[in-house]
């Protein structure tokens, strides 16, 4: 059975790590919110950032992002925006639909209607937005950024026919031929003299020729002015100039001439262009390898692109989604062995939970890989290593005891919090960069780290909490497992006292360090004092006599809400200089989970106190 | 040896070691961290500092409650009294360790709390400065001119501000009344022209007041003073962080009066050669900002480079890279200064807390974490 487990792990990684090894669009590098990520990153979040999924139905990320760039037509009717509350839909004057996605078409013939009235909202400030307000603004920002960033590339659109004899063979070519705003660029010359030309003839009869040289000079005049988008990063820094900021093809070609350098970049873009709009699949992938390989020598001049391959490789292998499936079917496994008492299901739960657990530690473990930061530097990763560490825990737990109980405890803070971060995940790119003060991988790898994994100890302890007050009241005569779980506690919160106080203690110290105080009384730092101080408490009234196990595990229940206030809470305040992890709407959810807390505490916390262990209740 | 014949001495350390007390300082503590945090949105950080934090005695609306400075000392005594009386086994070793860390992480923290000071240091780019302006403490200054390059400085703090204060020095003929303070303004431009009593700044402005705001930054403190015995007598109006000098004339020499942070020297001076500020590319978004200074003592002269998390030390005093402005091409760099004679110790003592947890957890987790049953 252990041979079959193992069999299927390797199966399973091997899986994973053959997805991703060709050169496709996705790895093509860009320059995006100040760092260089493969296109796959970026349009994966551009779709969640609209579409709250990663993937269209039968469309990958990637092939979206193609389609949207080179066949704007077809890209504007697919429904990738996804309206969720109704309200804002009856705002915009959409009709109510079911899956409450919309295409670019149906909200832009709405757009007219509703746009005075989201300018109005603009001018008042953020804070005093409705729920409802600030929603219709995040969709129409949405529709404007899709808005110009299918624009991108529209610079190589063959749209423009030579229509005369004359002006085609100015520019060497046949009458009837389609060319690209970007082709004028290359007879700039002719064409401005031309254009004079055309622009002095006087008399009544205006030559076609000219009349047709000064409606192309109005039609290039026109894209001209709408078409600026600055969002797709693709052609890296010119070498010669000092910068390290790449440009989109817009950008370059609004500039004044374009360099050599970059002139190379904009004519493969344009083959690329006309390759992947007339679908010539094999010139495409060509050309595709030919741009990759010569921005990948300039990527590799700024960093280590290897990064970047791992990076689509991650986006794929989909660890934690992964992960979370391996946990559910733990959760019903382990369950299952309590309705039927089997031993078998307890222990292919066990690992399963171990599998999971195990995917978690990889994905975190390629995060730094392709990040070049310990494992947690944002609220997305701290969660997820919370979970980790929770999953850890669990795991050595069930390996001293295997009783199934620390698997169940294990399998649901784990999903929880799992399904938490995919929450965290729609707000943008979870690899995002850092600002100044948290630049800092020494502090980063031992204050957060140290903190984060008593989050997750905290957690755990808390978890302990309940499974003791349960257990207590439904099988009161299993005396044996209750002082077990009892010592668990213990156990549990001593090591979570230990992260917790170090944790807090070296954030002030790095906080000494890079803003000259060691404790300023910040919400972020109280938050962290307030859970060691509750800790401490507990701990104290529990070693020091005045309080039994039933009292200390509502204690810990309680530290529950203390630990997620402290982790959440203090961002909703928005004061002081951690105010960096910005969220907001979790307002609702932290004062349900409190509530909850609370209220198991109330109820189990009197019920476990009235039943003696070992002793028959009637 | 029993309790009756145990000296009073002993007895009155016993009761200070009880566990309730720390129990009940814990308590105290946690609700003030709550509510002290909570406030911060509405009284803003520093105002919730001073009433929750740096005070002996606070108020939960019209209920009287110990402040935090009270209840770190009740606990700083129980500690050392626990110490005191605890009998230490071999067993207890982590705990004694554990306990003597945090006992020194006590008295650092009394040590920050009661003597350091800080402030800020604000240099243009090419220029020097040697001294700290206080973040909080305002003063109004009276500079007279001597010499060309000779001046003498009058500093009043905020004391002599409350409003009604007559300032009087023999070193010079005037006396100033101070006529109102104002906690936070607005500054408005006259619509008709004053009395002719106003005298420069205020003779096209005008304050009005405002309400404090949380955030103590966004406050603009000025007040409003009456000159008499000068050859300018009148009202002057002045207010923190004025461009506009206040000059006045008196007896051959000339004054300036300006309200403003108060300042502490430095016995050197510190210029600023240059300031560096990089972007992540493509955004707004700072990646790293640093400033190039000298720092000239009586003879010893220092290059140093301060940026974020690497900070200049010298002369007992930290200078920290905090912030810049960027004004018209002109860079100012704002470094915050720190004189605390307590910043040691949660070094020291962190790592001795950390050790102690570290033995009492290996002495105990075998015990806790029960051990797998071997199957038969």
């Amino acid at each position: 059975m252990k041979n079959l487990f193992i069999i299927l792990s390797l199966l399973f990684a091997f899986q994973t790590c053959t997805t991703a090894n060709q050169i496709t669009p996705e790895n093509l590098i860009l320059q995006h919110s100040g760092r260089l990520k493969p296109l796959d990153t970026f349009s994966k979040y551009f779709l969640l950032g609209v579409y709250s999924k990663s993937k269209i139905k039968g469309l990958s990320s990637s092939e979206w992002l193609k389609e949207a760039l080179v066949d704007e037509t077809t890209a504007n009717t697919r429904t990738i925006f996804f309206i969720r509350n109704p309200e804002v839909i009856h705002a915009y004057g959409l009709k109510m639909r079911k899956d409450r996605k919309y295409s670019f078409d149906e909200i832009f013939q709405t757009l007219g209607v509703v746009e005075p009235k989201l300018n109005e909202l603009e001018k008042i400030p953020k804070e005093k937005h409705t729920l409802t307000q600030k929603q219709m603004l995040e969709t129409y920002y949405g529709v404007l950024r899709y808005y110009y960033f299918n624009k991108s590339l529209n610079c190589f659109f063959p749209q423009f026919e030579l229509k005369t004899e004359k002006i085609a063979k100015l520019f060497q070519r046949k009458k009837g031929d389609m060319v690209s705003y970007y082709f004028f660029l290359n007879y700039r010359d002719q064409f401005d003299k031309a254009l004079t030309q055309a622009e002095q003839t006087t008399g009544d009869e205006i030559d076609p020729a000219n009349m047709h040289i000064l409606q192309l000079a109005a039609k290039l005049g026109s894209l001209y002015k709408q078409s600026r988008p600055t969002e797709l990063k693709v052609i890296p820094a010119d070498p010669t100039t000092k910068s390290e900021q790449w440009l989109s093809p817009w950008e370059i070609i609004l500039n004044n001439k374009p360099s050599e350098f970059h002139s190379k970049y904009l004519n493969l873009w344009n083959d690329y262009t006309q390759a992947l709009i007339s679908k010539d699949e094999a010139k495409a992938q060509a050309l595709n390898k030919e741009i990759y390989s010569l921005t990948d020598i300039e990527a590799s001049k700024q960093m280590n692109t290897h990064r970047l391959t791992m990076e689509v490789m991650y986006n794929n292998a989909k660890l934690f989604q992964k992960s979370i499936a391996f946990l559910i079917l733990s959760f019903i496994l382990i369950s299952l062995s309590f309705l039927m008492y089997t031993e078998a299901f307890q222990r292919w739960a066990f690992r399963f939970l171990i599998l999971g657990t195990a995917l978690q530690g990889v994905g975190l473990c390629l995060r730094m890989y392709i990040r070049n930061r310990p494992p947690v530097s944002t609220l997305y990763e701290s969660i997820i290593f919370v979970s980790f560490v929770a999953g850890v825990c669990g795991i050595i737990m069930e390996h001293y005891k295997r009783n199934g109980l620390n698997t169940l405890l294990t399998n649901i803070s784990c999903i929880i919090l799992l399904f938490i971060s995919f929450g965290y995940e729609a707000d943008g790119d979870t690899m995002g960069m850092l600002v100044a003060v948290l630049d800092s991988n020494f502090w980063l790898a031992t204050h957060v780290v140290t903190i984060t994994i008593g989050y997750g100890c905290s957690f755990v302890a808390g978890g302990v909490g309940h499974l003791y007050l349960i257990y207590r009241i439904f099988n009161p005569m299993d005396k044996q497992t209750i002082s077990d779980i009892s010592k668990n506690m213990r156990g549990t919160v001593l090591v979570a006292v230990f992260f917790t106080t170090f944790g807090t203690i070296l954030g002030g110290i790095w906080a000494d360090q890079s803003w000259g105080r060691f404790w300023g009384w910040d919400p972020k730092e109280n938050g962290a004092l307030l859970i060691v101080l509750w800790q401490l408490l507990i701990l104290h009234a529990k070693l020091g006599g005045r309080i039994r196990d039933c009292v200390f595990a509502a204690g810990l229940v309680i530290n529950n809400i203390v630990v997620a206030l402290a982790w959440f809470g203090v961002n909703l305040l928005n004061v002081g200089l951690h105010s960096y992890g910005f969220t907001d709407s979790i307002a609702y959810s932290l004062a349900g989970f409190a509530a909850i807390e609370i209220i198991f505490a109330l109820i189990t916390c009197p019920l476990a106190r009235r039943i003696k262990p070992g002793v028959q209740t009637s | 040896m029993s309790d009756a014949k145990k000296s009073p001495f002993k007895k009155i350390l016993k009761y200070l070691a009880h566990v309730d007390m720390f129990i009940l300082g814990l308590i105290v503590l946690i609700v003030l961290v709550f509510v002290g945090t909570i406030s911060q949105k509405t009284i803003g950080l520093h105002n919730s500092q001073m009433k929750y934090f740096s005070a002996w005695i606070t108020f939960l609306g019209p209920i009287p409650f110990p402040g935090a400075r009270t209840v770190l000392v009740v606990m700083f005594v129980n500690l050392v009294s626990m110490m005191a009386t605890h009998r230490w086994t071999k067993k207890k070793l982590g705990i004694f360790v554990t306990h003597s860390g945090a006992i020194l992480l006590f008295v650092g923290c009394g040590l920050t709390g009661f003597f350091s000071t800080e402030g800020s240091m604000r240099i243009d780019e090419g220029a020097s400065s040697n001294f700290v302006a206080d973040y909080h403490n305002l003063e109004f200054a009276i500079t007279k001119h001597l010499t060309s390059n000779k001046e003498r400085v009058y500093a009043f703090q905020e004391g002599w501000l409350k409003g009604g204060e007559l300032i009087k020095h023999s070193e010079f003929p005037f006396q100033i009344k101070v006529i109102e303070f104002f906690a936070n303004c607005d500054i408005v431009q006259r619509k008709t022209h004053g009395s002719n009593k106003l005298k420069g700044f205020a003779k096209r402005f005008q304050f009005l007041p405002k309400a404090i705001a949380p955030e103590y930054a966004q406050n603009r403190q000025a007040i409003i003073v009456e000159v008499t015995g000068s050859d300018q007598d009148g009202l002057y109006y002045l207010f923190e962080g004025m461009q506009i000098d206040q000059t006045l004339q008196a007896k051959e020499n000339q004054y300036n009066l300006e309200f403003r942070r108060e300042r502490r020297y430095l016995p050197f001076q510190i210029t600023l050669n240059d300031f560096q500020k990089s972007d992540h590319p493509g955004t707004s978004m700072a990646r790293a900002y640093r400033s190039i200074v000298e720092l000239q003592d009586k003879d010893w002269t220092q290059r140093s480079v301060v940026q974020m998390n690497e900070p200049l030390r010298y002369g007992g005093r930290t200078f920290y890279q905090s912030s810049y402005i960027i004004d018209e091409g002109k860079e100012t760099t704002v470094l915050a200064v720190v004189h605390n004679y307590g910043r040691l110790f949660p070094y020291i003592s962190s790592i001795i807390m950390c050790i102690g947890l570290f033995i009492h957890l290996i002495l105990l987790i075998p015990g806790l974490f029960s051990s797998k049953k071997k199957e038969q």
